[in-house]
């Protein structure tokens, strides 16, 4: 880069569909007779904001259209930002500490009715209460970063799981409602929720003969890799 | 938990008392100002003493029926305080005033939130007020509750008030306090104002306003009000706010 005047200026451009400025650009445009045939440089510096983590892109083109030859660098600073309609994760963890809170009681509430042949119905409400709560994450899981609530789903989707195909009958135990109330008394108090509680909630889960996975099915894998 | 108001709010500690002071209050207020020495006094129509110290957050208003110490931020009453609650028990001395009418700590903390103004007013349905959806009936899509609350807590009266607000709003909370010009020369702000108005004003917040308060008392009683009365309303701050977020209550004492 020369070290002539350095030429500061704000302008707007457009990238990646959002707002850009040139908050800094240095350097000199090509200028005549004094540098002939030296080329010259050009560094320009965007900082645009964009719904993506901190990144920096950086590339240099010669313009050799013009005499001298002038490298034009330039250097964009993706700066991270969170958009207006995209939730934060204090919003979201205060909002599943809360809903899980009623899904304790829900599952709490099924003691008296564990006897009935109508139990069924019954593990309806917990059942659904933890569908809300699913949607409520997938509406707004923006990433897949612990802080965005994506162990949290993980969980749900665990304990949902263990409702379907039966699972409803473990139910009638009052050991597997003690277990998962216990999952459900971290969903509700912790600050975060780590990969690794989902990974031991799993075993858990299992260890009380649940079947947290029953959604997921595996489908016999044709040899054309299709599965049929 | 830290919730970093401690330089976002507003207090204020006044005791109220008989009017029939006759001359005893120009002579009071004229031996406190021998004795704090402020930066300037400024006397009101209605027999209203103000003490000034600019820059420095902090008044002490004597008047004909209240005694009002006041500071922008607790961490300057934290600084202050053993030295308003003198000033004002000597000066009750001087106006010869032991019964009291009243005895109030108030509380204005805008509790820094990282999150949007509407996510803050969301998380009002579900902890303070019912959930969303059985609002129903009443109207759809329910937004920016205000919630008043009175009640007691260790011994004293509560009146406390709750609301999500955007910085707008609490710029204008802040200049509509009672008695906020009285903390910069007139017609100026101070730079130490202007930075705790933005400062506090950076993010939407939780407000918080907490009226603390015995409706008896005695001159001898303002040491201990004051200093239990900081105590419950940071109590009662940390409890709100756990609650706003659904944590547990006894997880943040």
């Amino acid at each position: 880069m020369s070290g002539e005047s350095s030429a500061n200026s704000m302008m707007q451009a457009t990238s990646l569909g959002a707002a850009a400025s040139i908050r800094h650009a240095i350097g000199t445009p090509a200028t005549p007779a004094k540098r002939l045939g030296t080329p010259s440089a050009v560094e320009i510096e965007f900082n645009i904001e964009a719904p993506v983590a901190n990144t920096t892109v950086e590339f240099t083109k010669l313009i050799d259209t013009q005499f001298p030859q002038t490298a034009v660098k330039i250097r964009a600073n993706l700066v991270g930002f969170r958009p207006i309609d995209q939730s934060s994760p204090q919003f979201l963890a205060s909002r599943r500490r809360e809903r899980c809170r009623r899904i304790a009681a829900a599952i709490a509430g099924l003691a008296k009715n564990s006897e009935r042949d109508d139990f069924f119905i019954w593990t309806q409400r917990p059942l659904l209460e933890i569908k809300k709560l699913i949607h409520f994450f997938d509406e707004r899981e923006q990433f897949a970063e612990s802080e965005y609530e994506g162990n949290s789903c993980e969980v749900l989707r665990q304990l949902r799981d263990t409702f379907l195909s039966g699972g409803w009958e473990q139910y009638r135990k009052k050991s597997v409602r003690d277990a998962v109330s216990l999952i459900l008394k971290h969903l509700s108090t912790a600050d975060q929720v780590t990969a690794e509680f989902a990974d031991e909630t799993m075993d858990r889960l299992m260890d009380l003969d649940l079947n947290p996975v029953t959604s997921f099915s595996i489908q016999p894998i044709k040899e054309d890799g299709e599965e049929e | 938990m830290s919730l970093n108001y401690e330089n976002q709010s507003l207090v204020f500690f006044a005791v109220d008392y008989r009017t029939d002071l006759g001359l005893r209050l120009p002579a009071a207020a004229n031996d406190l100002y021998n004795l704090v020495k402020p930066d300037d006094v400024r006397f009101h129509v209605g027999l209203n003493y103000t003490f000034q110290w600019f820059g420095k957050k902090k008044i002490f208003v004597v008047s004909h029926n209240r005694i009002t110490s006041q500071t922008i931020g607790v961490a300057t009453w934290k600084q202050e305080s053993d030295n308003f609650i003198s000033m004002t028990t000597s000066t009750l001395k001087k106006l010869e005033v032991t019964e009291l009418k009243r005895i109030g700590f108030k509380l204005i903390a805008f509790v820094p939130q990282t999150m949007s103004h509407a996510e803050l007013s969301d998380l009002f349905f579900g902890s303070f007020l019912a959930p969303m959806d059985e609002w129903d009936g009443v109207c759809q899509k329910p937004n920016d509750p205000f919630l008043q609350l009175g009640g007691e807590r260790n011994g004293m009266k509560f009146l406390a008030s709750l609301t999500a607000q955007t910085q707008d709003q609490i710029r204008s909370s802040i200049q509509a306090s009672q008695n906020f010009d009285h903390f910069s020369k007139p017609q100026q702000i101070e730079p130490s104002i202007l930075e705790f108005v933005v400062q506090a004003s950076n993010n939407p917040c939780l407000m918080l306003d907490i009226d603390l308060f015995r409706e008896d008392g005695t001159i001898d009683d303002v040491g201990q009000f004051g200093k239990q009365a900081l105590k419950n309303a940071e109590e009662i701050v940390r409890s709100c706010v756990a609650k706003l977020q659904s944590k547990e209550i006894a997880d943040v004492r």
